[in-house]
């Protein structure tokens, strides 16, 4: 295998923008030692070592080592990180980076369950990551992606807001759960109903799965109606799978007529919600 | 009609036995090959022999009511598609994969007979549908023959084929329960892809009793509530009335769709415009997939007050039910060993 020396300004990373900065522990290891694994080229693409390309740039260097391989570049780069699960960005720029004819190897090479949506997905996040300026801070995980590409033209209007929204990865799992639950129902919103995931989630939830939210709100209703003692608490299955409540108590010798009061309640609670 | 595969794989070591000449000759097939082993290669129908048991307990799910039934592993894959059958996780639409070390099969049944004490219900019809492959595969038929005159025995032949060959030419089909699955005829064109008409099965099981004198059995599982999911069942029941008014039906399933965690990719794959899951679904205790609690419920009352409006007499059960629904239901507990007495007394009567 032969090494050569490339000039730095004729080598086009794959992943384009959207290459990861190098840690401080890499540019000072090519700093002090050099580079120990030269960086891996196909059709003056980097296919791999994009983060020592980044940091060979940021040391001032004019040229890298290269091995150069023969193969579609973004093959190479699904084969070289066969070690780690790709990240849904960088997966999609070099999706986007293949001949029609080579995506499903890719996909393949991957380790990615080919499906249509996941196509349609990734063509959506490799087009918005080359037209953002500043990407987002949270990335989505693929899954999520994959469960957004099933609203097909629809995905367009909600996958952005949903990356920029404020809330956690699993908020936004189940966002993407409910839309998609939604649009079989048609019953989609024009947009993400909230200003954060928590709010979106609870209001897509409502719409997706109204029998649970009737018999949640029934619940709720028939509790106030009939409030417990002190010391009672009660809890419900909330996906209802398992059916009835569970009942709490904490009493004292001195407030053992509670109970009492207590069954009057369970009894009407009963009696309000049938699917207990 | 004459199937057709891409591919016929054919295991070395079934290639020289007369089944698989027969089964070869029977077919239409593009390209054939000789393999080794029971991994399907995909795309196509295999031959192959089963190095595990042919006859194995329902595999049922932990948690649910079970009814103790024997199951016969003949192969895997069917030639209809149905659009929420769960064979589609196992093996790619339409592979098909028949083991045809038939003897061992055999041995296994007679050995069962004799190492369980009480009624046996073995069926067919898990791993595919069994009478759309008799004419390629006639074990029904052979398994017919073995069984006939087995004490406490009956041979559950289900499908969804209106091809009840297998049972009218037997010399006694006395100790068959030929079964059908049923839906309504709106939702057969829309999801059982080249499965037999509603009419057409209803006709094929009158004739089997009226005929050969065999047992009837239905399954509406999966139940399915789609748009006018009441008025549709309602008229299958009525139907069922029409054609089996008389007969003797051992028993009744029901089963609301249900399906294990990555399925629906599965079902999506090859259906992607599937109305099938846009529903309510939520796991259950044991792990699958099922609607909302509360509508299983509704559904099972709906369909047992219909079915019991006809078939007063006939016991009605459901499939891989938690013991909650059960216990809602009947407003008794009810587990597995009591389930089985049921269909069990039923053979007897």
């Amino acid at each position: 295998m032969k090494i050569i020396e490339m000039q730095i300004t004729d080598l086009k990373p794959l992943l384009g923008e959207i290459t990861p900065a190098p840690d401080d522990n890499l540019v000072r290891s090519i700093s002090e030692d050099g580079i120990m694994q030269p960086l891996v080229v196909s059709q003056s693409r980097v296919c791999d070592g994009h983060r020592r390309l980044a940091a060979f740039k940021l040391l001032g260097h004019s040229s890298a080592p290269c091995i150069e391989a023969a193969g579609s570049p973004a093959q190479l780069f699904a084969q070289l990180n066969g070690h780690r699960e790709l990240g849904a960005t960088e997966l999609a720029v070099a999706y986007s980076d293949c001949h029609s004819e080579d995506q499903a190897d890719f996909l393949r090479l991957a380790r990615c369950a080919d499906s249509p949506q996941l196509r349609l997905a990734l063509k959506y996040i490799a087009e918005n990551a080359k037209n953002r300026s500043n990407p987002p801070e949270q990335q989505l995980p693929l899954n999520i992606w994959r469960e957004l590409g099933h609203l097909g033209d629809d995905m367009q209007r909600f996958a952005g807001d949903l990356l920029s929204m404020p809330g956690t990865v699993s908020e936004k799992r189940n966002i993407a759960m409910f839309l998609r639950q939604a649009q079989r129902k048609n019953v989609l919103p024009e947009k993400l109903p909230g200003s954060n995931a928590a709010e979106a989630l609870e209001n897509l939830q409502r719409l997706a799965q109204p029998r649970r939210t009737d018999a949640l709100d029934k619940f709720a209703q028939a509790l106030e109606q009939n409030p417990l003692p002190p010391g009672f608490s009660v809890k419900i299955d909330e996906t209802f799978s398992k059916p009835g409540m569970q009942l709490t108590c904490n009493l004292t010798r001195r407030y053992s007529g509670r109970l009492t009061e207590a069954q009057a309640a369970i009894d009407a609670i009963f009696a309000a919600v049938e699917e207990l | 009609m004459t199937l057709r595969f891409k591919n016929l794989y054919v295991d070395a070591r079934v290639k020289d036995l007369p089944l698989a000449k027969q089964i070869e000759s029977l077919i239409e097939f593009e390209q054939r090959h000789e393999v080794s082993g029971e991994q399907h290669p995909g795309d196509g129908l295999l031959l192959t022999l089963n190095r595990g048991a042919f006859i194995k307990p329902c595999p049922g799910q932990k948690g649910s009511v079970c009814c103790g039934y024997w199951v016969v592993e003949w192969g895997m894959g069917c030639p209809f598609e149905c659009e929420y059958c769960i064979i589609q996780n196992y093996t790619g639409a339409g592979d098909i994969t028949l083991f045809l070390n038939w003897e061992d099969c055999r041995r296994e049944i007679i050995d069962l007979r004799e190492r369980i004490s009480g009624p046996i219900r073995l069926g067919t019809g898990q791993f595919g549908d069994p009478l759309a492959l008799e004419g390629i595969f006639p074990l029904n038929a052979a398994i017919i023959e073995w069984t006939a005159g087995m004490h406490d025995f009956t041979l559950e032949v289900k499908s969804k084929s209106a091809d009840i060959t297998a049972v009218m030419q037997a010399k006694d089909a006395h100790h068959v329960t030929l079964a059908f699955s049923l839906n309504p005829q709106e939702y057969i064109d829309r999801l059982e892809h080249g499965a037999a008409s509603l009419r057409e099965r209803l006709n094929a099981a009158a004739t089997a009793a009226r005929e050969k004198g065999c047992a009837l059995a239905f399954h509406f599982d999966p139940l399915l509530p789609l748009q006018n999911w009441q008025e549709r069942y309602a008229e299958v029941f009525e139907l069922m009335h029409e054609y089996l008014h008389g007969l003797k039906i051992n028993w009744i399933s029901l089963g609301t769709f249900r399906f294990p965690k990555g399925f629906q990719e599965n079902v999506e794959k090859y259906h992607p415009d599937t109305g099938i899951l846009a529903e309510e679904f939520y796991p259950s205790t044991d792990g699958k997939i099922r609607y909302f609690r509360p509508f299983r419920e509704q559904i099972y009352n709906f369909a047992r007050a219909g079915l019991q409006k006809y078939f007063a007499e006939v016991p009605i059960y459901m499939c891989m039910e938690t013991p909650e629904v059960w216990e809602r239901l009947k407003n008794t507990t009810f587990g597995s060993a009591d389930l089985k007495k049921m269909l069990d007394r039923s053979l007897q009567k």
